[in-house]
């Protein structure tokens, strides 16, 4: 089986000019990207956009990338940014992720993976839709730390906060995502708990 | 069983996301050893914590990575087209840039010391600097202005020229 290329050694090929470094790094990343933008910015067609400028925006400041944190952390901290200003663009008046609580629409789920049990099916279903509805700013933390697995740190890098601030938001997120599922799914977990 | 201490639902999850300062993270670890419905609670939470942490990406459209390729490319081919500043011009336009700048201060200066200090006192002999030229450019507001004003907005405009092509010249 053929050995993973790491992270570094792609970025070493990019910056040297090799167009499959830049591909395989979007193949790699590209799902994580666009789920972490789709849970800031709300719809899919967003969530590609924001997605697309990130990469593209990663690629155009890798000369900048000292390594000093894990790549994903960095293009993890691009897509926040990039998500933040898609949405001040459409609405001005959004200083943070924070600000932009309106109810979102619930994303497609795509086509259902054969080797998951129906029962997993719907239980992820419930928990996309249960996260989808919580502000961008407690979406983002949610799938930061419990899906991507960034520690505190690693989050307080991407989303600007200091880790009072994380641990404080990651807190009243994990409430509010309680709460959401108590409220709207509660027949769904009654069957999982 | 500490005295003072009170575990609940947060804190527990607190435990289990490994947020509690080691303090805490003791304290919270000797209660649970000595409480199996607390223990249980723990053990639902994992639980719930794997549940989140297995949760299936969601999928960008098909072609996706594609299309990014498609833009970086033709972002890459748009900078290679821009025409690339020659050096030269790089190293003279800062070097206009100071002596319009340094003229007018160089000619004010020898003004000066032409009026205050007695020419033949000196050691060398200063060049002669038309001050009588300055006096007539002086007297006249409209003159005054107007070339002070040509002469800022050349400087701005140079400086501006200046700033683009180095960086043009810094994304290569």
């Amino acid at each position: 089986m053929a050995a993973t290329i790491t992270d570094e050694s792609l970025i070493q090929m990019a910056l040297s000019g090799r167009q499959i470094a830049f591909s395989m790094l979007v193949k790699r990343y590209e799902n994580y990207v666009f789920t972490l933008a789709l849970r800031f910015v709300k719809n899919r067609e967003d969530a590609h956009e924001v997605a697309q400028d990130s990469f593209l925006r990663a690629f155009r400041y890798l000369p900048d990338f000292r390594g000093e944190a894990k790549f994903s952390t960095w293009l993890y901290r691009i897509v926040f940014t990039t998500a933040l200003n898609h949405l001040r663009k459409k609405n001005p008046d959004i200083r943070s992720l924070n600000d932009e609580t309106k109810p979102l629409q619930i994303p497609d789920q795509g086509t259902p993976d054969g080797a998951l049990t129906l029962e997993q099916n719907d239980r992820n279903k419930s928990l996309h839709q249960a996260i989808a509805h919580l502000s961008a700013d407690d979406a983002g933390i949610i799938t930061l730390f419990y899906l991507y697995e960034q520690s505190l740190d690693e989050i307080c890098d991407i989303m600007g906060l200091t880790m009072t601030n994380a641990k404080t938001k990651l807190c009243r997120a994990r409430q509010r995502l309680k709460s959401v599922l108590d409220d709207k799914f509660a027949a769904e977990i009654k069957e999982w708990r | 069983m500490e005295n003072n201490f009170l575990l609940n639902d947060e804190l527990l999850w607190d435990y289990a996301d490994g947020l509690l300062d080691p303090v805490q993270h003791q304290q919270v670890a000797a209660y649970l050893k000595q409480d199996m419905a607390w223990k249980i609670r723990l053990d639902a939470i994992v639980l719930e914590q794997q549940r989140f942490g297995s949760l299936p990406l969601e999928k960008p459209n098909a072609g996706f990575a594609d299309r990014v390729m498609a833009a970086w490319t033709l972002e890459q081919r748009v900078q290679k087209a821009m025409p690339a500043a020659p050096d030269w011009i790089l190293r003279l336009i800062p070097v206009v840039f100071a002596v319009l700048i340094l003229m007018p201060l160089l000619g004010l200066l020898s003004g000066g010391m032409q009026h205050s200090i007695p020419v033949r006192n000196l050691p060398f002999e200063l060049p002669a600097f038309p001050i009588d030229a300055f006096h007539s450019f002086g007297a006249s507001p409209v003159l005054f202005y107007g070339v002070l004003f040509v002469l800022v907005f050349l400087t701005l405009r140079i400086f501006e020229q200046f700033l683009q092509l180095r960086l043009q010249h810094g994304k290569r």
